[in-house]
């Protein structure tokens, strides 16, 4: 397939601005991957993303799951040999990814919305409202009986009703959603 | 106007340096070496085995010290530290220190061949070179070869570019020989060991040497050491064995090895000890600590660093031994014509 590539994508240039960061700085040597604590889960390794920005794969990159499996533990930035910062570039996509109006919303971005929409309502999360307002929304099974008798029995997953919030908290809340921009990048 | 002094002084015992002072010497110049080990010879004395015709190092510098030796008018100052340097009347005042006692002596010309130093594997926690018995450098290796081939080994890994092209160490550039000695210490590996795996972990290879590309292939093909490009994320140990994790980025997937000894391909690294003396008489350093020739466009000879000021060897760029003695004769022609013409009234 031939296409008309400029010199750098248009991915790459706001993926470069969104994180600060020069992505042909890249050597491909794979040191991100060989220290990632994520990998397992991911299904395109953090070099291989990078190459995927480079050549303007959109639609690749905003579905793969290594965007949302990225844990932000910065291993691989504090070991990378181009100094690129990995953890930025994978918010600076899952933003990108949020705010793509076509895109289709995934399991990923419901629960980013429902963990995120907790803390502001309660202040913290409530894990078996999450649990449960989760299952609903994704359409995904709640987890096996004998997990959630399990959950239940070791007092895993908080049963008391949400925690109400201070005076002050909701001031705060307020005014991060004032002035907020959206989150990510 | 006064005659130039004649006598040369060259800072640096090592193979570079001795290849300047024999070339210089045979005019018949004196020539005063200046080395801070209690021997001559450098690093190159303790390699055995040279790439890529696997000559022997030891001999070579052996030969080099005899002929230094059999010249009359060549002194070697041992255990002596240049201690300083400055312009006097068109040549040089040095100041040679030995156990703490100084005397000057003025000198014509200044060969500068401080030589290198190697990359402190310490500084990448991660391969846990220091706290793991299994990790060891490819200085190491070279220096303790026999006892190395001795250990029982089953799987070997070979890790390079350690301390070299990597930004966030400050280490920019590309160390030139690691490709080569890597190679050449696996295949004497696998020649000690036939059954053991070895694998070499790279990211490019540069064997821009003379044979040195059939030579990497040769140790590819014949003796069949296993080459993955990747660099590698972390070293732990796992089953009374370490475990390097890395990618295969050809393959593109996550990978482990379980092997019992690594070796860490350490870059060559600038020494400063000569960086002071070189500023001191309008020389210049680069961004990472190497000596730099003038532009080649100003100079009259390529390793011309000021007037009446050469550098050989590794203290400019890391090189191989045989780049070493060539920039050695390089720089004893470049003092030899420089002071035929300023040498005269």
């Amino acid at each position: 397939m031939t296409m008309g590539q400029t010199a750098i994508s248009s991915m790459q240039t706001e993926v470069e601005r969104k994180a600060n960061v020069n992505l042909d700085t890249c050597m491909q040597c794979g040191c991100c991957t060989g220290g990632c604590s994520g990998i397992e889960a991911m299904d395109f390794s953090p070099r291989q993303i990078i190459q995927l920005i480079k050549m303007d794969e959109w639609a690749v990159l905003l579905n793969s799951r290594t965007i949302w499996m990225c844990v932000s533990c910065h291993i691989c930035e504090d070991r990378c040999p181009a100094r690129i910062k990995i953890s930025s570039v994978m918010d600076a996509l899952r933003a990108i990814a949020y705010s793509q109006p076509t895109a289709e919303p995934n399991k990923q971005i419901h629960f980013h919305n429902l963990f995120l929409g907790q803390v502001k309502t309660f202040g913290r999360t409530h894990e078996g409202l999450l649990m449960m307002s989760y299952s609903l929304k994704a359409k995904t099974p709640l987890p096996p009986m004998r997990l959630i008798i399990d959950y239940l029995r070791r007092l895993r997953v908080d049963m008391k009703p949400p925690h109400m919030l201070g005076k002050a908290y909701r001031f705060t809340i307020k005014k991060a959603q004032e002035g907020g921009k959206d989150h990510g990048a | 106007m006064e005659m130039l002094n004649q006598e040369v002084l060259i800072i640096g015992g090592g193979i570079a340096g001795m290849q300047a002072a024999i070339d210089i010497g045979a005019s018949g110049r004196k020539v005063v070496i200046a080395e801070k080990e209690k021997t001559l010879g450098g690093h190159v004395k303790d390699y055995t085995c040279l790439f890529p015709d696997l000559s022997n190092g030891t001999a070579l510098v052996a030969q080099k010290v005899a002929k230094v030796e059999a010249f009359p008018n060549i002194t070697v100052q041992l255990e002596t530290e240049v201690s300083d340097l400055e312009r006097v009347n068109g040549g040089f005042k040095a100041s040679l220190t030995k156990n703490s006692a100084s005397e000057t002596q003025n000198f014509g010309a200044v060969v500068i061949a401080g030589g290198y130093g190697n990359f402190d594997g310490t500084k990448y926690g991660e391969y846990g070179y220091g706290r793991y018995p299994g990790v060891i450098t490819g200085i190491e290796f070279e220096q303790n070869m026999g006892e190395i081939l001795k250990r029982p080994v089953k799987t070997a890994v070979f890790i390079k570019c350690v301390g070299a092209r990597d930004r966030s160490k400050g280490m920019p550039y590309c160390s030139k020989v690691c490709c080569m000695y890597t190679a050449k210490q696996a295949k004497e590996l696998k020649n000690a060991h036939p059954d053991a795996s070895v694998y070499v972990t790279y990211m490019d290879i540069r064997a821009n040497f003379k044979n040195g590309e059939e030579f990497v292939r040769g140790v590819m093909e014949e003796e069949r050491v296993r080459y993955i490009r990747g660099r590698v994320g972390k070293i732990f140990p796992a089953n009374g064995c370490l475990t390097v994790r890395m990618e295969d980025t050809l393959k593109g997937v996550p990978q482990e090895i379980e092997a019992d000894l690594i070796v860490l391909a350490t870059a060559m690294v600038p020494v400063n000890s000569t960086n002071n003396l070189v500023m001191k008489v309008g020389g210049k350093v680069d961004d990472n600590g190497f000596i730099t020739s003038l532009p080649l466009a100003e100079s009259t000879n390529p390793m011309e660093v000021a007037k009446g000021v050469y550098y050989a060897g590794a203290c400019g760029f890391p090189c191989d031994v045989r780049e070493s003695l060539n920039q050695g004769s390089a720089a004893a022609a470049g003092v030899l014509s420089y002071l035929q013409v300023n040498g005269r009234p």
